[in-house]
């Protein structure tokens, strides 16, 4: 037997045996199992597994019987008497009011919380640079409270005696005057100043 | 080449699965028994002019009868579908029922143009395959410690060999180890007798992926059938 059409036929037996292969290619792999032991018993293992499926399915079930479906009958239709019962009476008073008091509840709440709460405002603030705001007594961080200083008070930019000004402003300055690759003086060390 | 399959519109409904002790023509809904059923009821589900979509719209009128008779037609196929996914008796009538309840709640969202049978059958899947994966979790964390596990409904009558009986019970113990979207397919096609076509639209799935499960389905199916007895624990 050519096994070309042995392995052509197998493919196709599951579809052959479940009766759904059209008549000309059920007719085709009928004619090659007449011939084909194999392929013939392939075949019969599977006819004999469906009709084993099918027998067990169709064994008598104890209980199952007519007056078994009778009485689901009744019951079927018991549940769906009640359901419609249950679809067509009006809700409960609960049902009904419950929305209302969970808005009226909300609306409580809600004018509560927000009754005597005032919007801040930035009118509510020292102008900037007018004053010095008052330390703080406690920080949350422990950070010492370290005062404003006024935007005109230039005693920190005040320049030095030699003319090169004190820290980062005297660096500044020396840099834009003279250049970087200029020659310039050692800068002296930093001096702490006393208030 | 794999045969063609009609639309759900001109397919008419599979009937292949044949409920356990009833009579074969009861596996056709419209020629089914309604037996303890009031005579209206039994009368318009046993009415064969009247379709599902017709019983529909006389249930958004408000009337009781033909929701009535929707159930009547529909409760052994939702029943049996639940019962091959969920595999016990009370759960898959509890699935049924709820099904029915959930069908009742959304019937002013049925869609016309389609079939009913495809709109309830994914209802109840949907609910049978939630219920199964319930089972589950819940097993993993109680039932383990059960020696011999739960009491099973699923047994062959007295009379039964006692090779079927147990031959049945290997069954349904590999279908409980299958994974629910495979199980789904299996029981939908090789059970109940709904072709890839049909079933793609009650899993939404694609059709090719309702071919793929079904043959994976098929094959892991086979895969532990043939295994010894002692391998399957």
């Amino acid at each position: 037997m050519n096994l070309d059409s042995c392995e052509r036929v197998l493919a196709q037996l599951d579809w052959f045996v479940g009766d759904d292969l059209d008549a000309a290619a059920a007719t085709a792999v009928r004619s090659h199992l007449r011939e084909c032991v194999s392929c013939r018993a392939e075949a019969g293992a599977l006819q004999r597994t469906r009709n084993t499926l099918r027998a067990a399915a169709e064994a008598a079930c104890r209980g199952v019987d007519e007056a078994m479906f009778a009485a689901m009958h009744d019951e079927v239709m018991a549940a769906v008497r009640d359901q419609e019962m249950r679809d067509a009476a009006p809700p409960s008073l609960l049902r009904r009011v419950l929305p209302f008091a969970a808005a009226g509840a909300l609306f409580v709440v809600g004018w509560t919380v927000v009754r005597h709460w005032v919007p801040p405002s930035v009118f509510d603030r020292e102008p900037i640079g007018t004053s010095v705001v008052a330390p703080r007594q406690a920080h949350p961080f422990g950070v010492p409270a370290l005062p404003l200083r006024l935007l005109s008070d230039d005693s920190v930019e005040e320049p030095a005696a030699d003319g090169l000004g004190a820290g980062m402003m005297g660096r500044w300055r020396l840099r834009t005057l003279e250049g970087v690759d200029a020659t310039a003086p050692l800068l002296p060390p930093p001096v702490r100043r006393e208030h | 080449m794999l045969r063609p399959e009609p639309s759900d519109r001109v397919r008419p409904r599979p009937a292949t699965f044949v409920a356990p002790g009833a009579a074969p023509s009861a596996a056709n809904h419209h020629t089914g028994s309604f037996a303890g059923l009031p005579s209206a009821v039994a009368a318009l589900a046993g009415a064969g002019g009247i379709s599902d979509s017709e019983l529909v719209r006389r249930a958004l009128a408000g009337q009781h009868d033909p929701f009535a008779a929707l159930v009547a037609r529909y409760q052994k196929r939702a029943f049996w579908i639940a019962f091959h996914v969920v595999g016990r008796i009370e759960d898959a009538r509890d699935v049924a029922q709820e099904s029915f309840v959930r069908l009742f709640r959304s019937l002013e969202k049925y869609d016309f143009a389609r079939s009913f049978y495809t709109w309830f059958y994914r209802i109840v899947m949907n609910l049978a395959i939630d219920h199964l994966r319930k089972i589950r979790s819940g097993a993993a964390n109680s039932l383990d410690d059960i020696p011999g596990g739960l009491a099973d409904s699923r047994e062959a009558p007295a009379d039964a060999p006692m090779e079927l009986e147990e031959q049945n019970g290997r069954v349904w113990q590999i279908l409980e180890k299958l994974d629910p979207k495979f199980r789904a397919v299996l029981v939908l096609r090789d059970i109940h007798g709904l072709s890839c076509r049909e079933i793609a639209p009650i899993l939404k799935i694609t059709h090719a992926t309702a071919r793929w499960r079904l043959h994976k389905g098929r094959q892991v199916f086979r895969e532990h059938w043939e295994r010894p007895s002692g391998g399957e624990a």
